[in-house]
């Protein structure tokens, strides 16, 4: 048994208390490495803890909590070296006695993309370096503590599994709001850490042991690991002078948490030994309470938990390239925007979990899944269900997601059970279950319950809990087989009410190849809601079908004072109906609806149009010109930046419908020409670049939009691939330019040939020129112009 | 604490230089609807004293060395100096990430509301520094990048305010504010200090080039 695992056993261990606190008594300055002391004044630390250790801590963190290959850039030291010596120092105070020795790890520093440009994989190496030094070094276990981002613990933590044997502990930190700063929940941190396989969680810092309380309740309601706290010595005086507690009101106040069933307490900022000898006689003789260990099921995002106890929930099935044109064309181009939209669409229609399948012919399937989903969580707090038919790209979604989610799917055929369950078990997610195997669908509800139960049973020796394993009895075609309809449902009750797992089925598959498709859908949902359904799968822009759920959740009892269905409802007799005043159907009315910014008068017209012109000769009569007459006024000074952005946003709307008339046409795309735009590596703002993307859709040009923050070598990969005649690049800060320089050098040394454009708040045109870019463009209307004439040579030249 | 996000100030963020016609007004007004109550603003200071040395301005204490002839002018006979932050958190970007999928325009408003609610979030904290060391004259506050105080004097500035632990708000590889949505900035404290006036005055401001610089009561890059 490891030494851990024994002190386990005890019903309390007592950890630390401050690191910090005390090597500032001790002279350590802000701005410096607290790490570094380990190497030059190794004495310090040693003091510090066997303060803590004669103060009876039976676990020592030791003196790295800032360290890592980020941090020390410059510092003339590595990783490995400081780390070594902090194992040393605890070990030597250690010396005799039977305390444990925690490597300390502290958060990066940096926020995770798509907050900040941290990525999850480079944080997830950073982590690895200190855990595999730790184990080397020969820790018991390793903490990583005082984190704010569920991503970065989730990387943390899987660095510490993956790639070596130690014990992992993590704790978070929290603030009066009862969130992270990053917006996670209790309730989130608990459920996803747990399905992660920590071996313990709880809080540390920012508050202390007063405030931590309700935000300790719910985290011990959902999880059944052990848990940790260790608070600061109250909250921060306003002069900054230390914290509000003595070592007897922290004393105290850390019993509470005895009633919680806590089991590792210790102390963080501002606490002393003191603190920790004062912690641990008033907890002496108090045994920690039992605790409900059967948390609710919960799917989650980090800053979003929906409990499964009751309601039917919607989940949207729109991000699916199969059968939808513009999606598929969006893949390839590698532009997620319009991806992204529809998950916001969906949430805002009233879908609580997103669907996401990207299975596209000739796509990177892992890779734009990864990429999908890191983007989908910076829009959305939706969880998540990965659908995909590849299990690579299934881990790819579950390592990429930071909350729980939902596996679409696994089935009763043996190597699939082989090859999806453990992902489930490895990444803490639920996992739905198709009732079908190697002989096809059974034709009767018996069949489907037994294919049901057998997964069932495979998930659980696995060690999924039951609560995580989803099954769908599978909607077939009631015109092809018209005794169906009733084998789904009946199968869909005795998977609901006999084996008491959740359901979901999509929904629409009914009604194909039949007229009036709707009425078919809306009323075998409702059967289907009431037979058992507790996740249809659909798309919630079909109002009225989200509507029936809410209506279901009403009627069947499950929505208490009928808030959520109000709340859906109202303001609906108050919409309006289309603008009486509007003009016209005609070029002219779209021109003057473009210049006044009416963005839905652009879509009308635009439909309109199209019932008597050519899709791109309203694009050169009418669009076009209105957009020059727009340019001409703001070069003139006679409208300003928002009125031009109005009119490109006003235009996208018709440009909208054009492109779906392109489409169900089959005609060429529109295209006057690829231009590739980014903002360049380091550099994370990116409305200017969008505002320009806009203008230049507006004018026929096909834009490929990587985003922000992006590497030179991808600008370099994606203009060779498709051939990308003018690039755009945007940076906004001084110190992001050095990487625009070195994106442009990447593109000559690659030797494609193609023009660069440049743009920002600090570019100038010299600057432009001494970084080797052939145009600057001050704004959206110059990028265009720029373009325009590029292209027009382009084509004489031909 | 909840922030307050002024109408007028919003526009002139967005550009406007005359009024906005009613739709634009309209839209500004939904996002201002639909933000406010969702921010919260987190906000943290110190106060250090100041020691000229060769280099520049040290803080005392802080590990934070302020360089440039703009920042030595401007504390010039202050004894003290505060180091401020202030930060909309993650919040804040993820409505302007959302907004910029759905609606170019209505992204351009939010991006304005969100601009105007951490300048009044930064105008509240000044505020709170000028009530606490009252009768002490102050200078305005004072930024990185501003002038020749270099971009780069900000990791120091963020690390002596122990910034990513007390209010979540750190620096990315180009020294880029994550949340993006925050201020940092330095105010002269002392008997010296030359311009006891709140911040808002271009005058004071060496970023020339600064496209508010004509009507603007100031501004601090955010």
């Amino acid at each position: 048994m490891s030494r851990f695992a024994r002190i386990l056993k005890q019903n309390k261990v007592f950890l630390d208390g401050s690191m910090g606190t005390m090597l500032q008594q001790r002279g350590l300055k802000l701005g410096e490495l607290p790490e570094l002391l380990n190497l030059t004044r190794p004495e310090l630390v040693e003091e510090v803890h066997r303060g803590y250790l004669s103060a009876g801590a039976e676990i020592l963190y030791t003196n790295t909590f800032g360290l890592n290959a980020r941090k020390l850039r410059g510092s003339g030291h590595t990783v490995e070296e400081l780390l070594e010596a902090a194992v040393a120092v605890a070990r030597c105070a250690a010396g005799g006695s039977n305390a444990l020795i925690a490597l300390d790890v502290g958060p990066i520093g940096e926020l995770l993309y798509p907050a900040g440009s941290l990525r999850f994989d480079e944080a997830y190496e950073l982590f690895k370096e200190l855990a595999v030094g730790g184990e080397r070094a020969g820790v018991d276990l390793v903490v990583a503590e005082t984190l704010t981002d569920l991503g970065e613990a989730r990387a943390a933590l899987l660095a510490i599994k993956e790639n070596t044997a130690l014990p992992a502990i993590v704790t978070m930190s929290f603030d009066e709001s009862g969130r992270s700063f990053q917006g996670v929940l209790p309730e989130s941190m608990a459920q996803v850490l747990t399905g992660l396989g920590a071996d313990a969680i709880g809080v540390n810092c920012s508050l202390g042991p007063k405030q931590l309380v309700p935000i300790v309740k719910t985290i011990a309601q959902n999880t059944a690991l052990p848990l940790v706290v260790k608070a600061n010595a109250g909250l921060p005086r306003p002069d900054g002078s230390g914290y509000d507690l003595s070592a007897g009101e922290f004393a105290a106040a850390m019993r509470e948490f005895a009633a919680l069933g806590v089991k590792f307490y210790g102390g963080c900022c501002g606490t002393e030994p003191s603190f920790i000898s004062a912690m641990i006689k008033a907890l002496n003789g108090e045994i920690p309470a039992e605790r409900e260990l059967h948390p609710p099921l919960m799917l989650a995002s980090p800053s979003r938990a929906l409990c499964l106890c009751g309601h039917a929930h919607v989940i949207g099935e729109r991000i699916n390239p199969s059968g939808r044109k513009p999606m598929q064309q969006a893949l390839k181009k590698g532009d997620l925007g319009y991806v992204l939209s529809l998950g916001i669409e969906q949430q805002r229609a009233g879908a609580e979990i997103l669907d996401v399948n990207v299975g596209l012919p000739g796509l990177d399937e892992p890779a734009t899944m990864k990429r999908l989903v890191e983007e989908l969580q910076g829009v959305s707090d939706l969880p998540l269900q990965i659908d995909s038919s590849d299990p690579a790209a299934i881990e790819a979604g579950l390592r990429a997601f930071h909350g729980i989610a939902i596996i679409n799917s696994v089935s009763g055929k043996t190597e699939s059970l082989k090859e999806i369950l453990p992902l489930a078990k490895k990444y803490g997610a639920c996992v739905l279950g198709l009732a079908l195997d190697e002989n096809g669908i059974p034709n009767d509800a018996e069949g489907r319950v037994a294919i049901a139960k057998r997964i069932l049973s495979a998930a659980l020796e696995v060690g999924i809990p039951q609560e995580k394993v989803f099954i769908d009895c599978l909607t077939l075609t009631v015109s092809a087989q018209p005794e169906q309809a009733k084998e789904t449902l009946k199968a869909l009750s005795i998977v609901r009410h006999e084996l008491g797992l959740q359901t979901v089925l999509g929904v629409s598959n009914i009604s194909f190849g039949l007229p009036a498709r709707e009425i078919v859908n809306q009323n075998f949902l409702a059967m289907a809601l009431q037979a058992g359904l507790t996740l249809p799968i659909l798309n919630p822009g079909v109002r009225p079908m989200v509507d029936a759920v809410f209506a279901y959740n009403l009627l069947a009892d499950g929505d208490a004072r009928a808030e959520r269905y109000i709340a859906r409802v109202s303001g609906r007799e108050g919409e309006a109906p289309a603008p009486a005043a509007a003009r016209e159907i005609g070029p002219e009315g779209l021109m003057a609806a473009v210049e006044a910014g009416l963005k839905e008068e652009c879509a009308r017209q635009a439909k309109g149009l199209l019932e008597a012109l050519p899709p791109l000769e309203i694009v050169e009569i009418a669009l076009i010109p209105a957009l020059d007459q727009v340019g001409q006024k703001y070069e003139r000074g006679k409208l300003f930046l928002p009125q031009l952005i109005a009119a490109a946003s006003a235009a996208e709307g018709a440009f909208a419908q054009i492109r779906l008339a392109l489409a169900k046409g089959g005609e060429a795309r529109l295209s006057k020409g690829k231009i590739l735009l980014a903002t360049v590596k380091g550099d994370i703002h990116d409305i200017g670049k969008n505002i320009v993307k806009v203008v230049l859709e507006n004018y026929g040009f096909e834009v490929f939009d990587l985003g922000r923050d992006v590497e030179p070598a991808l600008v370099v990969e994606i203009a060779m691939r498709e051939n990308i005649a003018l690039v755009g690049l945007s940076a906004l800060m001084t110190t992001t330019l050095p990487s625009m320089e070195r994106t442009i050098r990447a593109l000559k040394a690659s030797g494609h040939p193609c023009k660069t454009m440049v743009g920002g708040a600090v570019l100038t045109a010299d600057y432009a020129r001494e970084i080797g870019a052939d145009f600057y463009a001050k704004d959206a209307k110059q990028s265009a112009d720029i373009a325009r004439r590029l292209f027009a040579g382009a084509e004489e030249r031909a | 604490m909840a922030v307050f996000i002024d109408e007028a100030e919003a526009l002139r963020y967005m550009g406007y230089r005359a009024a906005p016609g009613a739709r634009a007004l309209a839209v500004l007004r939904a996002q201002i609807d639909e933000i406010s109550p969702r921010l919260r603003s987190r906000a943290i200071y110190r106060v250090f004293e100041t020691e000229r040395t060769e280099g520049g301005i040290a803080l005392k204490g802080g590990g934070v060395l302020l360089k440039g002839q703009d920042i030595a002018a401007l504390l010039e006979g202050c004894g003290r100096a505060a180091l401020l932050a202030v930060t909309l958190g993650p919040e804040a970007d993820a409505i302007l990430r959302r907004a910029q999928l759905e609606d170019l325009f209505t992204a351009l408003a939010a991006d304005a509301c969100l601009s105007a609610a951490v300048e009044w979030a930064a105008d509240e904290l000044e505020g709170e520094i000028r009530r606490e060391l009252a009768p002490c004259p102050l200078t305005m506050r004072y930024s990185p990048g501003y002038g020749d105080l270099p971009l780069e004097t900000q990791r120091e500035l963020l690390d002596a305010l122990d910034a990513y632990r007390r209010i979540g708000l750190s620096l990315n590889g180009g020294l880029l504010m994550t949340p993006q949505k925050s201020v940092s900035a330095v105010i002269g404290i002392g008997g010296g200090a030359k311009r006891d006036e709140p911040s808002g005055k271009c005058a004071g401001c060496a970023a020339r080039d600064c496209a508010f610089r004509a009507m603007s009561k100031g501004g601090d890059g955010a």
